[in-house]
């Protein structure tokens, strides 16, 4: 393995360049890539020291906590929510069932409509830009350059902030008046309301959305960037191929698996992240920026328990379609 | 070292960044260095007035409590995520039991629901195990969402891991405990530390939950403390900001002392078969 | 458990103060620290209720700014439960918060022994049998200290409960109208505006956008933007029918409200971004001088009066202007409530609190500390609501001009929801944000109201 992290740090033991063997993947679980090296890692059977039956044992000796946690913490109120998105349960009363009226009611709500746009709009526009400028912060801070470790570091700060000060603070940085940005335009004797109109409001949550989200692409790419061989480039370079053959051939077949687990975590976390929106716009102005989180807090504040959980559940079977998707890709790349 | 890379480059890219990360952090610190009125009557770009006021009422107020509770919190569900995880990833890669793949499954979804939700369900919960208002409660309520994001990111990670070595080691009559403890752990010691550092940033920050799950001053975290901060219309921007400086620089050492870790470890664990 | 002792210590260090500082009355009690909690003796149906009460007596506060007078009430809990000899938990909730908290409490059997409310969370919770009536001690609080106010009395015995009391009033929130007496007297305005007209011909003339703007009017989705279903009342509209059943929102008389406010915004006197402030959008844009006028609770003025003297000093206070139909100035008051899951013996104890915390002496300190109006008559004669202005504006709307929250509409869970939901600020936002005619905006709002209603009325 070539030194991945220089300045100030010394090379780390790096154990796990031996790393080989792959086990046939599952679905759902972590994907796999095609490295582009030339030595392909052989299968392997896993070590076989035990008895079967008793390997069964210890395997399920080993999950029972992490099972008996997710049924717990997860699963019950996973269940319990779905359940309450068919029933006009309120909190503190027991409700009936309803079948699909809160469905029925959410899909007939302009709302509905506004929050399924800003999907895209925001979310998916959110999950672009992260990828794109996690994807070139990355290539940068993989470049040589000195104290590598205090670039790192800097790029970190948004993520490392509790996230409602960093909404907090872009709030306070849009403002009309005391906020960062008019005085810088200022200089430019321009002055913008950056949360008045629906299109600015909806640029403006994005902006302070990516700010805070994309470095947790910066390392998951950077980490997968450092894990292709340098050699590979210095080959590539000799055969004469250009930055963009360098990138299609050798640089995104590596990071790809990376981007894909990265993106299924960021997308559940911005579809359902509630504190970009509440704190900077409370999904208006109108309905500009109503995100699924907002309408089911709302409901949720008048203790329509039912509805709530109707508006919070909607989005499921997406994720779901998704990481479907994820193990589909995963499974294809590795044939 | 740098053959094919110019280094101006480099330079003017590490400063567009900078630009772009810092300049909101950057106006942040402004922020908690000023009085409230000089926050709306004196906006400016450059600290006027500074003064570390925010700072010294924010660790009277006895913020280093709240320092401290997050600590507890972040590094127990820390530690537990990463033994739970570790454990679970192992078995499901190595070790054949009925349900496993139901079980790696299971991780997945578990990110599913909003968290906006969750708090009702997760409150009877907690109610049940009579832990409200506790460190331990806000704990265990935290492994909801750590204990999957670290089983997946070790999921990953060990099945890049050569079997070769344990073999050897089974070979040589070790169990499966010793091997555990001197082979598996040692040499995925990166993905462990991307699992660390990931769990620990996800509970220290954390407000939501928090909000609801803690109530008396001795267990209130960081982000409690500070949202307590704002009262009703009243948001004292200068101490919020201070306070989410100082929030800030333990993970900022942490990221730094285990980064090169990091770095390797989420490459390790997402991308190696 | 160190740290809740040090602020023990510390409040406790506070009231030693108190007496010393000049507080009149039953100051020479003060002698012996700390200061007693009560005047009377007490109840020997409450004593009893103390030596049998079982665990520790929980109440969640609802936490006010600024900071003192969370600490003076914190400490008056601690002292009552010191003196009956039972064991008291306090426990601060943030107001922005106590709905959730309430949900989760609720939804997991771990509510309080008591707490404080807002008057809408208090609604919802009777309305789901949720709360254990107060009406003896309502009464005997109210007679105690010349009566409650108007407004107050009204809102609390109001049909809509159901027939019995189940809150007791410690103050409301009120709008007082903050005023840039400066820029308004450089244009020539002297007298504060009557009615909303003069309101908005004042406020346009003292508009320089974009360094003032006129009217610092919320128009979001946050509690502030809801003062809007006020001023909508004022012009004679209505969101429902005097049965609470039927919505009313789309009338002539919305149409023109709608024309007023979304004129005012498109002539640039109220601030662009005001369709998406947060609650303190008001308060930002006034302490920075950015707004003529703001519609605010005692909160601005305190910040002020600490930080910036020279606005104070700028500054005049007055209650809302009126309507073409009507004056619509709605108190949003607090209640502390006893949730029906606490026992006999604590809701004994609840309501023996509860006269305690409405002692005068201990109310003149708190209310000094704390953003509220005053709910009983006796309060009238508080330093703090006859000395300062922008307190005084809160008494006026006590005694005079306040009205009961809902008024004229029907104050019941529907009309809850429908605040709950920011719909009026959202049908102003369908026509300044989104373009709509106020015709239209006005006939989309009444369908939505009446999902709202009918949701409660099947």
């Amino acid at each position: 393995m070539t030194k991945a992290v220089g300045g100030a740090f010394p090379a780390p033991p790096a154990p796990e360049t031996k790393a080989h063997a792959m086990t046939k993947p599952v679905l759902t679980e972590a994907p796999v890539i095609r490295r582009p090296t030339a030595v392909r890692p052989r299968t392997k059977r896993p070590a076989e020291p035990h008895k079967p039956g008793e390997r069964s044992r210890v395997g399920l000796f080993f999950v029972a906590p992490l099972v008996l946690i997710l049924l717990a913490l997860v699963g019950f109120p996973t269940v319990a929510s779905l359940w309450y998105s068919f029933t006009n349960v309120t909190v503190g009363s027991p409700g009936t069932f309803v079948g699909l009226a809160n469905y029925i009611a959410l899909f007939g709500d302009q709302a509905f409509i506004d929050a399924v746009s800003n999907l895209v709009l925001i979310i998916g526009v959110s999950l672009l830009i992260k990828f794109l400028l996690g994807l070139t912060v990355a290539s940068l801070l993989n470049r040589p350059m000195r104290a590598r470790g205090i670039w790192r570091a800097i790029v970190i700060l948004p993520w490392a902030m509790p996230g409602f000060v960093a909404f907090m603070g872009w709030k306070l940085m849009f403002e009309s008046r005391a906020g960062a940005l008019n005085q810088v335009l200022g200089w430019f004797h321009l002055h913008v309301d950056f949360l008045a109109s629906p299109e600015l409001a909806r640029m403006s949550v994005v902006m302070a959305t990516v700010w805070r989200g994309f470095p947790f692409w910066v390392i998951g790419i950077l980490a997968a960037m450092q894990t292709i061989p340098k050699e590979l480039y210095e080959a590539a370079e000799m055969d004469g191929a250009g930055p963009w053959r360098r990138f299609t051939n050798i640089t995104w077949p590596g990071i790809r698996a990376t981007v894909s687990v990265v993106a299924v975590l960021s997308a559940i976390w911005t579809t359902n992240g509630f504190e970009n929106v509440w704190l900077i716009t409370q999904g208006g102005p109108s309905s500009a920026t109503m995100t699924f989180p907002v309408l089911s807090y709302l409901d949720l504040t008048n203790f329509q328990l039912g509805s709530a959980s109707a508006a919070a559940m909607i989005t499921l079977p997406l994720f779901v379609l998704l990481i479907l998707w994820l193990g589909r890709t995963g499974g294809k790349e590795y044939k | 070292m740098t053959r094919g890379y110019n280094p101006w480059v480099t330079r003017v890219g590490l400063l567009l960044m900078t630009i772009l990360v810092g300049f909101p952090v950057y106006f942040m610190v402004t922020v908690s260095l000023k009085q409230p009125r000089d926050i709306y009557r004196e906006p400016s770009l450059l600290p006027s007035n500074a003064t570390l006021d925010n700072y010294v009422q924010l660790f009277q107020a006895g913020f280093m409590q709240n320092v401290l509770n997050s600590f507890w919190v972040a590094a127990g569900t820390t530690v537990i995520s990463l033994i739970l995880g570790v454990l679970a990833a192992y078995a499901i890669v190595r070790l054949r039991f009925p349900g496993q793949a139901a079980v790696s499954k299971l991780i997945l979804m578990s990110y599913l629901t909003p968290l906006i939700l969750l708090f009702i369900p997760l409150s009877v919960v907690i109610q049940q195990l009579n832990l409200g208002d506790s460190l331990l409660g806000i704990g265990i309520v935290y492994l909801a969402f750590t204990v999957p994001l670290s089983a997946w990111f070790l999921l990953g990670f060990f099945r890049g891991l050569s079997p070769e070595m344990e073999e050897a080691a089974f070979l040589d009559g070790a169990d499966l405990r010793q091997t555990l403890q001197h082979i598996v752990i040692p040499v995925s010691a990166p993905g462990i530390a991307t699992a660390a550092i990931l769990t620990f940033t996800m509970a220290w920050s954390e407000l939501f939950l928090a909000l609801v799950f803690l109530t008396s001053p001795g267990t209130q975290t960081i982000p409690v403390a500070l949202q307590n901060i704002i009262k009703g219309d009243v948001q004292n921007y200068g101490l919020v900001m201070a306070g989410a400086i100082v929030a800030t620089i333990p993970v900022l050492i942490l990221y730094y002392l285990t980064q090169r870790w990091v770095v390797q470890g989420v490459a390790a664990g997402a991308t190696k078969g | 458990m160190i740290k809740r002792r040090l602020v023990v210590a510390t409040a406790a260090a506070v009231t030693m103060l108190i007496p010393l500082s000049g507080c009149s009355a039953g100051g020479g009690l003060g002698a012996q620290s700390p200061a007693p909690t009560r005047t009377s003796s007490v109840d020997p149906a409450v004593e009893k209720a103390a030596k049998d009460f079982k665990g520790t007596f929980t109440y969640w506060t609802g936490l006010t700014f600024p900071d003192e007078g969370n600490k003076i009430e914190q400490q008056q809990i601690e002292q009552w439960g010191k003196d009956l000899g039972i064991d008291v938990e306090v426990v601060a909730v943030n107001q922005n918060d106590t709905s959730k908290r309430v949900a989760a409490a609720l939804q997991s059997g771990s509510m309080p022994d008591a707490l404080t409310v807002g008057y809408d969370l208090s609604k919802v919770m009777a309305a789901k049998d949720q709360l254990a009536p107060l009406d003896d001690s309502y009464k005997a609080i109210g007679e105690k200290h010349q009566g409650w106010f108007e407004p107050i009395d009204k809102a609390t015995t109001d049909p809509s409960w159901g027939g019995s009391v189940y809150g007791i009033p410690l103050g409301f929130f009120g709008n007082i109208l903050f005023q840039r007496q400066d820029l308004l007297k450089a244009k020539g305005i002297t007298d504060a505006p009557k009615t909303w007209d003069e309101f908005a011909d004042d406020a346009a003339k003292i508009t320089n956008a974009p360094k003032v703007y006129g009217a610092g009017l919320a128009l979001s989705n946050v509690l502030d933007g809801n003062l809007m279903t006020a001023v909508m009342q004022s012009f004679g509209g209505r969101v429902a029918d005097d049965a609470g059943q039927k919505c009313t929102i789309d009338s002539p008389e919305t149409v023109k409200f709608l024309d007023w406010v979304s004129g005012l915004y498109k002539k640039g006197v109220i601030p662009p971004d005001s369709v998406t402030w947060d609650g303190a959008g008001d308060n930002n844009a006034y302490l920075s001088g950015a707004a003529g006028f703001i519609v605010n609770t005692g909160s601005v003025y305190l910040s002020m009066a600490d930080q910036d003297p020279e606005l104070e000093k700028k500054s005049a206070y007055g209650t809302l202007p009126s309507g073409p139909a009507m004056t619509v100035n709605p108190v949003d008051i607090r209640y502390r409530v006893v949730p029906s899951s606490t026992d006999e013996n604590g809701k004994i104890l609840a309501q023996d609190l509860f006269k305690v915390l409405a002692e005068d002496d201990y109310n003149s300190e708190y209310m000094a500390k704390a953003t509220y109006g005053p709910v009983l008559k006796s309060q009238a004669s508080y330093p703090i609501f006859t000395d300062t202005p922008a307190y005084a504006a809160l008494l006026t709307i006590a005694q005079s001009g306040g009205t009961p929250p809902a008024f004229p509409d029907v104050a019941n869970t529907a009309y809850s929801e429908y605040q709950n939901t920011f719909s009026t600020p959202h049908m102003i936002q369908r026509v300044v944000t989104d373009g709509l005619s106020s015709q239209k905006a006005a006939a989309e709002a009444q369908v939505n109201c009446q999902k709202i209603y009918d949701k409660y009325t099947k």
